[in-house]
């Protein structure tokens, strides 16, 4: 395949085939999406925390907020723990917990056979069985009063990868009651937001890629919003960033540190933190940090109501590289976002809008080169048990290789996905459970 | 002697004392400080599922029980499920003070880690929203002792009275919540909300404790409130009899005596 | 107004009440305050329109203060409105005992005077002088799986005695508005005893 001479200059990226998705369908096995180890520990139902898990409500936000302990308390060193003396112990069950993720059956077919950009061998229809996907063990939960932690490693047999995933260390009511509570690991900055990347509804089915091309086969599933939206990027080891990868403060997982609290009471929460440098590969170049800021207005205090108002700001330092033809050069990309979400009842209604600029572009590379791109993803769900209804919509818009045709007129990609899902029950038992996902322009 | 025989009464009526002052010193008084201090903890730890104002209706509380029982306790004008008095009374501070302490399995967190007189001061919170807490007297029910132990002949005994007292329609024959009325939905709370028998099998969940006279209790009290009565009348008198039937259904899941 | 689904009539009235037409379906001590009501149905009074025939005049409005101000009320409630069906509703245990299916009436009318059996009259804003007088339990009966009395009024303090005559096993729960009133249960031929302990409408 040859390819248009600006694009390689630009972005090795291109999309052929996702273009022309007609649909994706996805039949998938149920994933305990809460924390079992929380619920054995304060023998409690999942849907104590979650709305539809992992979505968390009220109760369960502040629950994490806490360092997994109880809203209002300190009780990381007392409940369900065995105390000797000054030293307490805590069932190992009690902190570990097993995830199992993968979609039994996965097939995409495609309107359009060999359009004009596709690659060379690219299979138009197909299904693919791939059960199990994903193993994740857990272990999380309060060492002692206000020390947390959470260990996530999992197991991608997709990606053939294997690793922590996150792992961080809480410390938290310093100062006094929710006053300022510490985070420092390797996390997801944006667990506290009104739009958290890992408690969506719908299960994030990943984007399909050609390393050796750097080739997109195949959209992710994914709220777009979070997602890093740009063609072109590469990681500071030479790595392309997919434009369907969540980044910055929406990352899954970065390394760093952050203060959290709402010290003048529930309404407001202020965020601030620091990470080694998103999308830096293992091993930081320190090159320069990257730092975030975000605040939370709540109102919950009516019948069976709440909602939230958030918005953050992420400041990148060289945390992106672009090629210039020459080789590859430093970019600022920062990120400026808002969300909110509105529950009433079963009734869960959260979106989010971003928009991410990218300073310091090589004049090279400007030629070809959008440097700013926005998100939008809005999502509602309502459990109706077993299954939870989802709908998700969102759409990206920013650079993309010229010779890949506009999708919409004023949207780059959208992505619709309506998914049935599993709520939780006490037991975990995976009822059956169906689940239709739609990709597509 | 006399003397030593003194200084151990003196002793005693100084432990007893500094016991009974100690107790207390942990309850508060019902006064103004102590109902503002139980609403600052109130409404950061129990308002997500009751609600700001008491009513059941927190923000997270639809959650719990979805379209089935149990909601959370509405304070201002539910009666209470997990009591130690007769069916229709109030609860006493002491049955509030317990189901703080212990939670309730599966619906809501045991709030040890609140001390005891944060406990205290969220019970004479949650208690001013009831003007019935000013009106009557709660009195505890008397429960009898428990006999030395079960017997073989007092379990038999006790399935025969789980049979004449139609537990089985509920909890079906083996104990495990799947009796006909249970099965076939008629089941209800006082919201209308489907409710499920308690499964006698798995004493981990049982909502008002697992122990022998928890059970006892839950015997002679009933759940006002959902299809479980008092049997209080029924036993009157008949304390064996009673021990009897718990014996029994401690035996369906091999935990008799506990 | 709005005692619960009994809707009954109030009279405001600082007299003596001493003059009413014949045949009254209820005679209503005027110091009866609480009202218990069972086995309703729920909904149907918004269809319901009660035409109060109940007269009353004041024989005697100079009455003295030291006189206590009770009287008797006679008076007719009819109903008008459209005829409203019995319910039937499945049994689901003891179907031997108490059959497959049973009837409700959610009102019971008279089908020739249009009377409306069961009707609750509460006259408002009387002192009365509290009276020594000990007063007889009222009875509620399981009978024939149904309660009787449909309806009963007593006073604050009263004892409700519960009884089962039926050979099985029931469970008796009167709810006061949410809150449980008394949830026991009878295995056969037994009773119970609960005082009143409020104002308002139990069933």
């Amino acid at each position: 395949m040859s390819r248009p001479s600006a694009a390689a200059a630009i972005a090795p990226l291109v999309m052929t085939v996702f273009a022309l998705v007609s649909g994706t369908y996805a039949v998938s096995v149920p994933s305990a999406e809460a924390i079992p180890a929380f619920a054995r520990k304060y023998t409690m139902n999942c849907a104590v925390c979650h709305t539809a898990p992992p979505r968390l409500n009220t109760f369960g936000e502040r629950f994490l907020e806490n360092g997994y302990q109880l809203p209002g308390t300190e009780d990381g060193g007392i409940t369900a723990k065995k105390h000797l003396g000054d030293l307490s112990l805590d069932d190992f069950a009690n902190h570990t917990g097993g995830r199992l993720r993968g979609n039994m059956l996965r097939s995409h077919n495609f309107k359009r056979q060999s359009p004009p950009a596709a690659e060379a061998g690219t299979v138009h229809n197909n299904s693919e069985l791939g059960f199990p996907e994903i193993f994740s063990l857990f272990t999380a939960g309060s060492l002692t009063k206000n020390i947390g932690f959470f260990t996530e490693l999992e197991s991608n047999m997709e990606e053939s990868s294997t690793g922590i995933e996150r792992a961080f260390v809480t410390f938290n009511n310093l100062g006094g009651t929710n006053v300022a509570n510490i985070r420092i690991g390797r996390m997801d900055p944006s667990a506290t937001f009104s739009f958290s990347t890992l408690r969506q509804q719908l299960e994030l089915v990943g984007e399909s890629m050609n390393t050796s091309t750097d080739t997109v086969q195949r959209a992710g599933l994914f709220p777009l919003a979070a997602s890093a939206k740009f063609y072109g990027l590469r990681n500071r080891s030479g790595t392309a960033i997919s434009p369907y990868a969540p980044s910055l403060y929406n990352a899954v997982a970065e390394t760093g540190i952050e203060v959290r609290g709402r010290p003048f009471g529930d309404w407001f929460m202020y965020q601030v933190g620091m990470l080694n440098g998103a999308n830096e590969t293992f091993g930081d170049s320190n090159k320069g940090k990257d730092f975030y800021g975000a605040v939370r207005f709540d109102y919950a205090r009516s019948a069976n109501f709440s909602a939230s108002l958030s918005a953050f700001a992420y400041l990148g330092n060289s945390n992106a590289t672009v090629l210039t033809g020459a080789g590859q050069a430093d970019v600022n990309w920062h990120r400026y976002g808002m969300a909110a979400h509105v529950r009433y009842k079963m009734f869960d209604l959260y979106g989010m809008y971003t928009l991410d600029r990218i300073a310091h572009v090589p004049t090279a590379a400007l030629a070809n080169f959008d440097t700013s791109a926005s998100g939008l993803s809005v999502a509602c769900d309502r459990p109706y048990a077993p299954l939870t209804a989802i709908r998700q919509h969102g759409y990206r818009r920013g650079s993309q290789p010229a010779h890949v045709p506009k999708l919409r007129r004023g949207s780059d990609q959208t992505i619709r996905a309506v998914q049935c899902g599993p709520v939780c029950s006490k037991r975990l038992q995976p009822p059956t459970s169906r689940r239709r996902q739609c990709s597509g322009p | 002697m006399m003397h030593a025989k003194h200084l151990k009464y003196a002793a005693l009526l100084i432990v007893t004392g500094l016991c009974a002052s100690t107790a207390q010193a942990v309850k508060p008084a019902t006064n103004r400080d102590t109902l503002m201090e139980g609403r600052r903890i109130y409404e950061q730890a129990c308002a997500w599922c009751h609600g700001i104002g008491g009513e059941g209706d927190g923000p997270a509380g639809w959650f719990i029980g979805r379209y089935t029982s149990p909601r959370p306790r509405n304070f201002v004008n539910d009666g209470y499920k997990l009591r130690s008095t007769a069916s229709g009374e109030l609860p006493t501070d002491q049955n509030l003070f317990r189901v703080i302490t212990q939670g309730i399995p599966g619906v809501m967190p045991a709030y040890r880690s609140l001390n005891e007189r944060e406990r205290w001061q969220v019970i004479a919170y949650l208690k001013s929203w009831n003007s019935a807490f000013e009106e009557e007297t709660p009195a505890p029910l008397t429960f009898p002792s428990a006999p030395p132990g079960p017997t073989e002949a007092g379990i038999q005994h006790g399935r025969h009275l789980y049979v004449k007292l139609d537990c089985r329609v509920c909890h079906g024959d083996n104990g495990e919540g799947d009796g006909p009325e249970a099965t076939a939905g008629h089941l209800r709370d006082a919201d209308n909300l489907r409710i499920r028998a308690t499964n006698l099998t798995d004493p981990s969940a049982w909502k008002n404790g697992a122990s022998s006279h928890d059970l006892l209790r839950t015997l002679m009290t009933g759940l006002d409130g959902t299809p479980m009565p008092s049997y209080a009348n029924e036993f009157d008198g008949q304390e064996e009899a009673l021990w009897d039937l718990v014996w029994y259904i401690q035996s369906l899941s091999g935990q008799q005596g506990r | 107004m709005g005692l619960g689904l009994v809707h009954p009539i109030i009279i405001r009235a600082t007299g003596k009440i001493t003059h009413g037409y014949e045949h009254p379906l209820h005679h209503v001590p005027t110091f009866a305050r609480t009202f218990y009501r069972l086995g309703e149905g729920t909904g149907f009074m918004k269809a319901l329109l009660i035409l109060a025939t109940v007269l009353f005049a004041v024989h005697d409005a100079s009455l003295s203060h030291a006189e206590p101000p009770t009287g008797t009320l006679v008076g007719r409630i009819l109903y008008v409105g459209p005829a409203i069906p019995e319910q039937v509703i499945e049994v689901t245990r003891d179907t031997a005992f108490c059959g497959a299916q049973t009837t409700h009436r959610a009102v019971a009318i008279h089908s020739i005077t249009r009377g409306l059996e069961g009707a609750v009259v509460s006259i408002d804003g009387i002192a009365l002088p509290a009276s020594d007088a000990a007063m007889p339990p009222l009875v509620l009966t399981n009978i024939h799986c149904a309660f009787a009395p449909r309806i009963a009024v007593g006073i604050v303090g009263q004892q409700v005695e519960i009884r089962n005559d039926d050979p099985i096993m029931h469970n008796t729960h009167i709810s006061m508005g949410p809150r449980t009133f008394v949830n026991v249960g009878f295995p056969q031929a037994d009773r119970s005893g609960n005082p009143l302990s409020s104002l308002g409408a139990t069933r």
